[in-house]
């Protein structure tokens, strides 16, 4: 236990050392979770236009749609 | 020239340049790259983390605050490093109209100014043990703000146009100017009296900084760096994307 709490006091500087590497993994982690949400959110637009498009084409009788097959 | 002599008749270079600029050909790429970076960040900060906050040890003078050069130094390493590929990203799209140059400076400016924060934040935290002060207007550290700022005009000026070309080629020439902002940055600790430390990595002849303090560093630096490019192709992927269902948009809109 005195293990624990001599590691988390950080010699006396746990007040700032802890606040750095907690900024670091909140600054980091919401980068990465915004643009894999960015990705995610982009790609199910892309799919579902994709296939409101298809089924559009379908109805005028196979006119050439390079973006549908894709 | 004009425009239309050049595409028709690339040169060599400029012939496998521009096989990059092909969107299909990037997301192919970066679909066999981003698993790998992704992979690797994750393993180096995990490694890194255990080094820096435990195994590493603490500074003879700076005692267990020197653990904050492990998120400080990298940070601002990659808000340098992720300056550079701004500006060069900002270069395609001005000289050789390369569609993935804007594409990657939108990706690459938020991120840049968020570490470029990190940077200026951890420093701070740093500071006020080591210096008895959060901030103090020396050169080191205002250019370092000023870089900030470049990072945020950047992204204003990016999304500023109802002509989204026009805001990314206005943008990029504000990354390109900013350039000069980079070697005031880098040896501002060397040109001006300042609080702040000089160099003890990147120095000619053996870094001085211990090699027990050294690894750590180097580790936790390839996870940001790892970390920055996955991120970057996420979004680089994401923007495509948004950018196909646009032109889909505009089109099933005209089809009716």
């Amino acid at each position: 236990m005195d293990g624990l709490f001599s590691f988390l006091s950080m010699g006396g500087y746990g007040a700032y050392v802890w606040p750095s590497y907690g900024l670091a993994l909140l600054v980091m982690g919401g980068l990465f979770l915004q643009a894999r949400r960015d990705l995610r959110h982009s790609e199910q637009r892309l799919l579902d236009l994709k296939q409101r498009d298809a089924s559009q084409q379908g109805g005028r009788d196979g006119k050439d749609n390079p973006e549908a097959s894709r | 020239m004009t425009r239309a002599t050049s595409t028709s008749r690339p040169t060599a270079s400029a012939g496998s340049w521009h096989r990059f600029a092909n969107p299909g050909r990037f997301l192919r790429i970066s679909g066999h790259v981003y698993p790998w970076s992704l992979g690797l960040a994750l393993l180096c900060l995990g490694v890194g983390l255990v080094w820096s906050l435990g195994l590493a040890p603490a500074d003879y003078q700076q005692g267990d605050s020197v653990r904050i050069m492990y998120v400080h130094v990298p940070a601002a390493w990659m808000a340098l490093f992720a300056y550079s590929l701004l500006a060069a990203a900002g270069a395609s799209l001005l000289i050789w109209r390369h569609p993935l140059g804007g594409v990657a400076a939108t990706a690459i400016a938020p991120v840049g100014a968020a570490f470029t924060f990190l940077a200026l934040a951890t420093g701070s935290l740093w500071g006020k043990p080591m210096w008895g002060t959060w901030w103090v207007w020396d050169a080191r550290l205002t250019s370092v703000l000023i870089l900030l700022f470049l990072y945020l005009g950047h992204m204003a000026l990016t999304h500023a146009f109802e002509n989204a070309e026009r805001g990314r080629k206005a943008a990029a020439v504000l990354a390109l100017a900013g350039v000069v902002n980079l070697p005031i940055i880098k040896f501002s600790v060397d040109w001006w009296n300042t609080l702040h430390q000089p160099a003890s990595v990147t120095r000619i002849g053996t870094p001085a900084i211990h090699e027990a303090m050294l690894w750590p560093l180097l580790v936790m630096a390839g996870g940001f760096m790892f970390f920055f490019f996955a991120v970057v192709l996420l979004r680089m992927r994401a923007a495509l994307a948004a950018q196909r269902a646009e032109a889909l948009d505009r089109r099933i809109m005209l089809g009716r």
